[in-house]
């Protein structure tokens, strides 16, 4: 028992450190976006969205919060900064999982390499 | 064996409550079956423990609740390159709680061998009041995991009927304490039908 615990606390170190040997991305994380803490990378594709309603993302059409790029207001602006992941997790896998329920196609739901790769946001 | 089979049923049954048609993909899904499996046995250990318990059994059991606890965490940090993000600081406290559960059932299983219990408690009634105290603070963190992870629980009813199962097992009566006994083939039949429960749950997840 001593053995499996000592054998698990290794894997994990080796995992912290080199990453799954069963995948070939490595999405790091990394100050971006001009933000000070170091993020994960987000992809997006407009295209696979083009048939949702633009306001559902952007809300600042409509709200006039800022026209910046989407990320430079939400990794700078103090008041949702430190909401950043369960903002985008509750907008991007919430409305993927409604698809879901709804048996329809959704993007993931869970899979975390599927959105955070390097290909980054606008 | 009665009361394992009962314990796996109402919590797989419970996740496909609110939306049955919920799933994340193949792979997660049934990476999370394992884990409710593990969940299953956890409670069932906790459910057939008391006054004459076959000891060699219940710790074989928890051998293998063990195993299926740590293939379901390495399934995702190993199919996932993100999913070690949630063992860094940062992480959701639900995803902190999960492993702090896998940390107390390596540690309650070491503790609990014959070398080191008599080290640690001379009387055999002082080792189970620990050894007990323990397993609910396990089964606290494993829950708190799973709720807190909002995929298959995601209602209110659901986490209620999840925490009074947990709750009813935990505490249980004379009638399920006899029903859930662990024997020699208890362990064998955990497995098997931890696989099948694992394999439909994935598949039913994610019918086309």
């Amino acid at each position: 028992m001593r053995i499996f615990a000592v054998g698990v606390l290794l894997a994990v170190a080796a995992l912290l450190v080199y990453g799954t040997p069963f995948s070939a991305e490595r999405p790091a994380r990394v100050p971006r976006w001009q933000s000070a803490e170091a993020l994960l990378p987000m992809t997006f594709a407009h295209e696979d969205h083009a048939a949702e309603n633009c306001i559902l993302c952007h809300h600042n059409y409509v709200d006039d919060t800022g026209g910046d790029p989407c990320m430079y207001c939400h990794v700078t602006n103090q008041e949702v900064s430190p909401v950043l992941e369960q903002q985008f997790h509750d907008l991007c896998r919430g409305c993927h999982e409604d698809k879901e329920r709804a048996r329809q196609d959704g993007g993931p739901v869970r899979e975390c390499v599927a959105c955070h790769l390097e290909e980054e946001l606008p | 064996m009665k009361g394992l089979l009962l314990t796996l049923g109402a919590v797989a049954l419970l996740s496909f409550l609110a939306a049955p048609t919920l799933g994340a993909g193949l792979l997660w899904d049934a990476g999370n079956g394992l884990g409710l499996v593990a969940l299953g046995g956890l409670l069932h250990l906790v459910a057939s423990s008391g006054p004459g318990i076959n000891l060699r059994a219940h710790q074989v059991f928890g051998y293998a609740v063990l195993a299926i606890a740590a293939t379901h965490a390495f399934w995702f940090l190993l199919l996932d390159p993100v999913a070690i993000t949630y063992l860094q600081p940062g992480a959701p406290l639900y995803m902190w709680l999960g492993c702090a559960g896998f940390v107390l059932l390596i540690g309650m299983m070491i503790v609990g061998m014959p070398q080191y219990r008599l080290r640690l408690h001379r009387r055999y009634a002082n080792f189970r009041y620990w050894h007990r105290l323990l397993a609910i603070a396990t089964i606290a963190a494993a829950l708190w995991h799973v709720l807190g992870s909002g995929l298959y629980f995601g209602t209110w009813y659901q986490a209620l009927l999840l925490l009074a199962t947990a709750g009813l097992v935990c505490v249980g009566d004379r009638a399920w304490l006899r029903s859930a006994a662990i024997g020699q083939k208890t362990t064998a039949v955990f497995v098997g039908v931890g696989l099948v429960l694992t394999l439909s749950f994935a598949a039913l997840r994610n019918l086309p």
